[in-house]
């Protein structure tokens, strides 16, 4: 029997399926990694811009295929996710809305023979409702943003 | 000559001294820029007009001259006066001090330009050394140089996840470990020798940030384990009151595995529960000593059978081990070399 030198840190045990899996794993203020696995239903967008066009010169009016050239668009994907949780758990969910490093595992049933791939998403900003204080359970909802889609520019 | 004085550490409790500070905020050391040391000072005459005998506990250096000024710090009041006459360890200065006084520094002016440099070392992945940079700092009036080194070791700093998630515990170097500084004199026409470079001063940086109110200001004292602290226990590192391990998915707790747990064997252990409270298994793994001086990530056990709900995971002192330490030694400006580990010593 040893001499106890840190806190008898509790881990919930999470056994269950889990369909739709997002795995987070973020930065925390102590220079910790905290991780969260948000399930079930997300919701996936698209959001595009336009970059620019110009009028082309116009000689052969049959055949012209438009009388504006795009030199390019922009678009990025982001998933829209949430969670019902214990509010106790929603205090560290809410760390990751801060984070300045935020990883989605890619490879959740490969990580273990080859090693896990994170692609770094951003969490949206904005104000966020986490709980009332008469509450015990609580939902929370927020957006992440995938890395831009790489388009080919004039 | 220069000497610090004030250390970038916190007695979190008395005779535990905890070196790890959030690197996102300052870490400073103090000195104070002391030319000539002084014994006392008197109020005296010098032929017809009133003067300060300033005595030095030695020989003044060769350029306290006559003529020019110093600036000398003593019994609380910092004072410009001019050298009239050097005799011993007697210097005779025009009167600013009213009253005697006791101890004291005395600084010439004739430094033209003085600064103090400070070369910044970090350790990378492989226990390496290497320099971080070089920082210039001008004293205040009253001789103190404050020398504030988070800037520099920010820099080396990565915000992402380099754990594969393979080992029982790993260190990070580039979440948190150790940094060592050594500083040197530099006025016109002079540069001094750099300070020696000891690993007994090495302290520690750690990727954080601390907040407002919390204890041990910029000090990460709350997570620093230590020997003998016991029923006093430090903290891991975690967002979470009560993380939650999800089976089947990369987990990780973080600790600071302090350089005060070298040379002993720390293992992890673990209590599991089933929904009643009772405890179903427990287990004792060791982990690997030679990631210490450095924050670390702890794997649990996990493949848990489907009646633990809940684990209750802590590191514990299990007794004297191989002493793996780093191999000290000077590092020669632009030599990077790795030192090879100890062999153990099997005790």
């Amino acid at each position: 029997m040893g001499v106890r030198l840190t806190e008898k840190k509790r881990i919930k045990i999470d056994n269950g399926c889990h369909v739709s899996p997002i795995y987070l794993n973020w930065l925390g203020t102590g220079g910790e990694r905290n991780y969260w696995l948000f399930d079930y239903l997300q919701t996936h967008n698209i959001n595009t811009s336009v970059v620019g066009n110009f009028q082309p010169y116009i000689t052969d009016n049959t055949n012209a295929e438009s009388y504006l050239i795009e030199i390019g668009r922009g678009a990025f994907k982001t998933i829209v996710c949430g969670a019902y949780v214990d509010i106790e758990d929603v205090e560290g969910i809410k760390t990751m809305l801060y984070s300045p490093n935020v990883l989605l595992l890619l490879n959740p049933t490969t990580w273990q023979t080859e090693s896990p791939k994170w692609l770094g998403v951003k969490p949206l900003p904005g104000s966020f409702k986490l709980y009332d204080t008469d509450q015990k359970k609580t939902e929370i909802q927020f957006t992440l943003e995938f890395p831009e889609i790489n388009i080919q520019q004039l | 000559m220069f000497i610090l004085n004030e250390f970038p550490s916190v007695n979190v409790s008395a005779g535990f001294e905890s070196r790890w500070n959030a690197v996102h905020q300052s870490i400073i050391y103090k000195g104070t820029r002391t030319d000539a040391t002084v014994l006392n000072i008197a109020v005296t005459m010098f032929g017809s007009i009133q003067a300060n005998r300033v005595t030095l506990t030695a020989i003044p250096p060769s350029d306290f001259t006559i003529g020019s000024t110093l600036t000398v710090v003593s019994g609380g009041k910092v004072n410009t006066v001019t050298i009239l006459s050097i005799s011993g360890n007697n210097v005779f200065t025009t009167r600013a001090f009213m009253f005697p006084t006791v101890g004291g520094l005395a600084n010439t002016s004739n430094r033209k330009n003085y600064y103090v440099q400070t070369k910044i070392w970090g350790v990378d992945q492989n226990n390496t050394y290497f320099e971080v940079g070089l920082m210039d700092t001008k004293p205040l009036a009253n001789g103190v140089v404050q020398l504030n080194v988070n800037g520099f070791l920010k820099t080396i700093t990565e915000f992402t996840d380099i754990f594969q998630y393979n080992q029982i515990n790993k260190k990070i170097a580039r979440s948190g470990g150790r940094f060592v500084i050594q500083t040197r004199e530099v006025w016109k026409n002079y540069e001094g020798a750099f300070s020696a470079f000891s690993e007994n001063n090495a302290f520690f940086w750690v990727n954080g940030a601390k907040q407002i109110k919390e204890t041990f200001n910029f000090n990460m004292g709350v997570w620093v384990p230590f020997q003998n602290y016991f029923p006093k226990v430090a903290n891991f590192i975690s967002a979470f009151e009560k993380p939650t391990y999800f089976d089947g998915y990369p987990f990780s707790l973080t600790f600071i595995y302090s350089e005060k747990l070298a040379g002993r064997q720390i293992a992890r252990v673990e209590d599991r529960f089933n929904l009643n409270g009772g405890v179903v298994s427990n287990a004792t793994n060791n982990l690997i000593t030679d990631q210490n001086s450095s924050i670390n990530r702890l794997m649990i056990a996990g493949g848990y059978s489907s009646n633990i709900v809940e684990a209750d995971v802590w590191l514990e002192d299990v007794g004297v081990g191989v002493i793996n330490i780093f191999a000290g030694g000077y590092v020669a400006p632009g030599y990077g070399k790795t030192y090879p580990e100890l062999k153990p010593i099997k005790l």
